[in-house]
């Protein structure tokens, strides 16, 4: 394998030493995927709330005509 | 680092960073706190999550655009220049990771970028964050109960990443066009901070409208009982630590300030004009002692407004806390309290304006009164370090408060709210906030419980 780590040794000079961290070059790339994923979570969120609501909405108008037609109250008024 | 001195210099600077950010963490436990505790029961959960994840959405932004913008548009753009080259700010730089400090790797930066800002970008970019996350909290509580949590992070995203680091370029940093041009001071963020995130909270409340109920048909306000006193005082509690924080955050702790010889060290404001932490320790107490006795006494002994009474007295008085006499923090902060106070029932019953945690009037109002307050108190200080800027002016003040908490603040978050209003996107449905925001959740336990209790009785059989 070719792949040399960003830091190899410690006993060099420290202030020869600028990045730490490894894949140094890969920043710009890793920023775009962080973006993407950003989107989609983004994208995924108001997609979800929306179903979300609209599921919440239709539990809590079917429970309330359910219980419109059993209170005996609703049937004497009818 | 060239020598022992600078050395213990940079690496205190770093580490007194770090601290302020941990510290300043404790706002935000606060708001959450605060937030869920006034809120009903029947939407805590919601409410703890809607603020909650402002913190990795902002900081996505931030980490991408806010910092970068930071140091980007000071001069306007276009009116004391053009756009400013920041490289180390840069999302992809190899100083936005860890770095020690040797020959950059890039081309875009020099080897004085890197010796400085390996060890400083890191905490100064996490201290911007975190009042980032600050500002974002102000507007979630305001909006609480009602608002779509997408639309809530996109707009917390806006004043986070965009708007609130725009002010602080232009208000809040040694060379911005404010400071130059207008003698613009607000040294711990009465302005850039807290008005403009009072602007902004207002703007959304207009597009939001209030929560079913709050206003009588006559016009008069419900009170909400909040469902946890509590966590309210000790979210408030919470927030006045973690803004000690903030106060130590918003200087740079050691500098020379004297060019010639012999060396002067002393703590700076980030107009690099010096203070001391003793001082403005003084100041910031003295302002909350003002806060509280005015918010009491207003109030009538309401806990609620007495505690935000202590915190609107900070903000108020935050502007000029760097020169201040602590008497005059703790004037300032009666005052701004006080007419913040009076502002904020006036505008709820005007407007039927429902902020349901008082963020406009005690971020806002006092932010926006202690800009005004500082003009007058320090008329003819310096602005700057730096020769040629225009001197501290009431004048110059209230253009930056109007262009913060109006142009800044208000315009842009309207503008977005609106938009999402019309896609149906920033309420939720009238069935849902009648049921509670977390309704599905206590369905799905309801239903938990049962199928436990039924295993357990079986198993008791």
């Amino acid at each position: 394998m070719n792949y040399k780590p960003t830091i190899d040794t410690w006993t060099t000079n420290p202030a020869d030493i600028g990045p730490l961290y490894p894949f140094v070059g890969s920043e710009f790339v890793l920023c775009l995927l962080c973006l993407a994923f950003f989107g989609l979570f983004m994208f995924w969120k108001f997609r979800s709330e929306r179903q979300t609501y609209d599921r919440q909405v239709a539990v809590i108008r079917e429970r309330a005509a359910k219980q419109e037609k059993s209170d005996p109250h609703n049937a004497d008024s009818a | 680092m060239e020598n022992e001195l600078s050395a213990l210099k940079v690496i205190f600077t770093e580490f007194y960073y770090w601290v302020t950010v941990v510290l300043m963490f404790l706002i935000h436990v606060g708001f959450c706190l605060y937030e869920v505790g006034v809120s009903r029961e029947k939407n805590k959960l919601n409410t703890l999550m809607k603020n909650s994840m402002l913190i990795p959405t902002i900081t996505i932004g931030f980490f991408f655009v806010g910092w970068w913008l930071y140091f980007a548009v000071q001069n306007g753009p276009g009116i004391t220049g053009g756009l400013k080259s920041a490289a180390w700010s840069e999302p992809w730089n190899e100083l936005m990771a860890p770095h020690m400090g040797g020959a950059p790797q890039g081309e875009n930066l020099t080897t004085k970028n890197t010796a400085t800002w390996s060890r400083l970008n890191g905490v100064f970019w996490a201290a911007f964050l975190l009042f980032s996350w600050t500002a974002g909290s102000i507007l979630s509580g305001a909006v609480i109960e009602r608002i779509r949590s997408a639309a809530f992070w996109t707009l917390a995203m806006l004043v986070g990443c965009v708007t609130w680091v725009i002010a602080a370029a232009w208000g809040w940093s040694d060379t911005g066009w404010m400071v130059q041009k207008l003698g613009y001071h607000d040294a711990y963020a009465s302005g850039v901070i807290h008005a403009l995130a009072g602007g902004s909270a207002m703007a959304i409340l207009f597009q939001l409208g209030p929560r079913i109920g709050r206003f009588r048909e006559d016009g008069t306000p419900r009170v909400f009982p909040a469902h946890n006193t509590w966590l309210i005082i000790i979210g408030m509690f919470l927030i006045y630590t973690g803004f000690w924080g903030f106060y130590a955050a918003c200087n740079v702790p050691i500098l020379n300030i004297h060019e010639g010889e012999p060396s002067f060290f002393s703590a700076v404001t980030i107009y690099l004009t010096p203070t001391t932490l003793s001082g403005i320790t003084f100041n910031f107490i003295m302002a909350l002692t003002g806060g509280l006795l005015i918010g009491y006494m207003v109030s009538k002994g309401d806990p609620f407004w007495t505690f935000q009474g202590g915190l609107g007295g900070i903000i108020t008085a935050s502007a000029g806390n760097d020169l201040y006499h602590p008497l005059h923090a703790f004037f300032v902060a009666m005052i701004g309290v006080w007419i913040a106070y009076k502002l904020h029932y006036w505008v709820e019953r005007k407007w039927k304006l429902d902020d349901a945690v008082g963020a406009v009037a005690i971020h806002g109002y006092c932010g926006f009164i202690g800009l005004i307050a500082a003009g007058f108190i320090l008329w003819g200080y310096p602005s700057s370090a730096n020769e040629g800027y225009a001197a501290i002016n009431p004048l110059g003040q209230l253009i930056g408060a109007v262009l913060i908490f109006f142009v800044l603040g208000f315009i842009p978050c309207y503008f977005f709210a609106a938009l999402f209003r019309r896609a149906g996107l920033l309420r939720i449905p009238q069935e849902v906030e009648l049921a509670g925001l977390d309704h599905q959740i206590e369905l799905s336990e309801d239903r938990d419980r049962k199928e436990l209790v039924e295993f357990e009785q079986q198993l008791g059989r």
